[in-house]
């Protein structure tokens, strides 16, 4: 199945919040770090084995933290739909992203810079986008810049 | 909007508002172990005011200073005491110490984001408009000003006269870390040092398996026959599959701390679509290695940069990654 409802920039409301829910699996962290080979024991250690994750001291296997990044690229992706492009992300994390982790991912319409386009740049819109886990907590926290089609260029 | 710095001195973070040249010329704002006294002392001096932020954090607020070596907070007539980014229970014993010790109390949102903007926040008893007028008030004695919460300004809500104390209150501290004293050795000449760090062939299979793993579903990604009807042609990969690649790493700062690292942070900017057949050569660096304090002590940073360039050498991406390097108590 797939997902190709396009937004586009003069439709956007600051305030609107688009939600989704994502909950990586053990499986999803050893596909995610074997994109392009097999990473190996060492790379996976405390992304998948319960005892190198403890010797860091964390209660069970985190998800790498390039993966929560990925997760949040995704998070953004859907919302601005297949024409949309990630202008830039910059995310920080608080705390660890577990397995199993039921993550509520949320994209906070912020700005919408509508100056720039009268001056004939881009349609850019800025987000806030986070990760909340079952404890409430957000381990994840970011901004991301995101061009949009817009009607009248495209019409 | 009103400006001011945060400066971070032996008893934590500190706020400062209005501060005149002579601040700026005594204190090397990149230290991270500044002299309390002086901030304050220098910072009125000025023309200003420094204010003790999220007093009641672990480390890098002034409360856990105070309990420990018993610093008697000389000068302080501003303490942060209701902070958005620090629990209740640190806020309580922020309070409690504002108490004591007959220190004036504010509160402020910490946002790092605009949507926890005005988490926590003051009340004036008259309007403030300019630093200045911030700064008088918060340095005339007789001005009133109270910390509240955003709850706590809707219609009919009313400020409590007292909120939970720390007893009431579930603790919660980190325990970890240690503030260590030492200035950091690393080896500086590494830093901002480009080198080729591989070569990535992007394939069909390669995105596919990313996406399987991340369950994309957005049909430029995925959808051959959508794709091909889309603005590039065909497929492109997701931009976060340059997250998965392994690429060399930048020659090592050799950081003399810590014992264990995580990731904190990423910035990514991407320029071009990345697609099928694409060739890209990366090419790294370390751009900084910085130190903080934080709830956890001390951390130290370190930051690479991998630039991505495609066949045709065009940017095609720029990725930072920031390490946090830490001291685990064992």
């Amino acid at each position: 199945m797939t997902n190709d409802y396009q937004r586009y920039f003069e439709e956007i409301e600051i305030g609107e919040e688009y939600i989704q829910t994502q909950q990586p699996t053990r499986e999803n962290v050893l596909e995610f770090l074997g994109t392009w080979s097999d990473p190996g024991d060492e790379v996976r250690g405390r992304f998948s084995d319960q005892a190198a994750a403890a010797r860091d001291g964390l209660q069970k296997p985190i998800v790498p933290g390039n993966m929560s990044a990925s997760m949040i690229t995704k998070l953004v992706t859907d919302w601005a739909g297949p024409l949309g492009r990630i202008v830039s992300l910059d995310i920080s994390f608080r705390r660890p992203v577990q397995h199993e982790d039921i993550l509520k991912c949320v994209a906070l319409v912020t700005e919408r810079d509508d100056d720039l386009v009268e001056a004939g740049g881009p349609a850019l819109v800025g987000l806030d986008v986070s990760f909340e886990n079952e404890q409430g907590e957000k381990p994840v926290q970011g901004t991301a810049t995101v061009e949009l089609p817009r009607h009248d260029a495209t019409d | 909007m009103l400006r001011g710095i945060e400066v971070e001195t032996d008893i934590g973070h500190v706020l400062v508002y209005g501060a005149g040249s002579q601040f700026f010329e005594t204190f090397d704002l990149s230290d991270i172990s500044l002299p309390y006294e002086q901030v304050f002392q220098v910072a009125w001096d000025s023309g200003g005011i420094a204010v003790g932020a999220h007093a009641g954090r672990p480390r890098i607020g002034a409360l856990e200073h105070v309990d420990e070596r018993d610093v008697p907070l000389t000068g302080v007539a501003v303490l942060e005491t209701l902070n958005g980014g620090s629990n209740d229970f640190e806020n309580a014993r922020a309070h409690e110490l504002a108490e004591s010790k007959k220190i004036r109390e504010v509160g402020g949102s910490d946002s790092h984001f605009v949507s926890t903007l005005g988490a926590c926040m003051t009340r004036f008893n008259k309007q403030i408009k300019t630093v200045d007028e911030l700064v008088e008030c918060l340095r005339d004695s007789n001005s009133e000003f109270t910390p509240l919460k955003l709850e706590e300004t809707l219609p009919g809500a009313n400020i409590p006269d007292s909120r939970p104390t720390s007893q009431e209150l579930v603790p919660h501290t980190s325990g970890q870390g240690e503030l260590g004293g030492d200035e950091l050795e690393y080896d500086r000449d590494v830093v901002g040092k480009e080198i080729f760090g591989g070569r990535l062939e992007v394939t069909q299979d390669a995105i596919a398996k990313y996406c399987e793993a991340i369950e994309e579903t957005n049909p430029i990604f995925v959808n051959s026959e959508y794709a091909e009807t889309g603005p590039y042609g065909g497929i492109v990969a997701p931009p976060g599959i340059l997250q998965t690649a392994q690429v060399a790493s930048p020659p090592d700062p050799n950081v003399k701390f810590g014992t264990t690292q995580f990731m904190a942070g990423s910035r990514q900017e991407y320029h071009l679509p990345i697609r099928p057949g694409d060739v890209l050569d990366a090419y790294v660096q370390v751009k900084e290695v910085y130190e903080k304090t934080g709830r956890s002590g001390r951390m130290v940073f370190i930051v690479r940069e991998t630039r991505w360039a495609n066949q045709f050498g065009e940017n095609v991406a720029s990725l930072q990654t920031s390490m946090v390097i830490r001291q685990i108590q064992q």
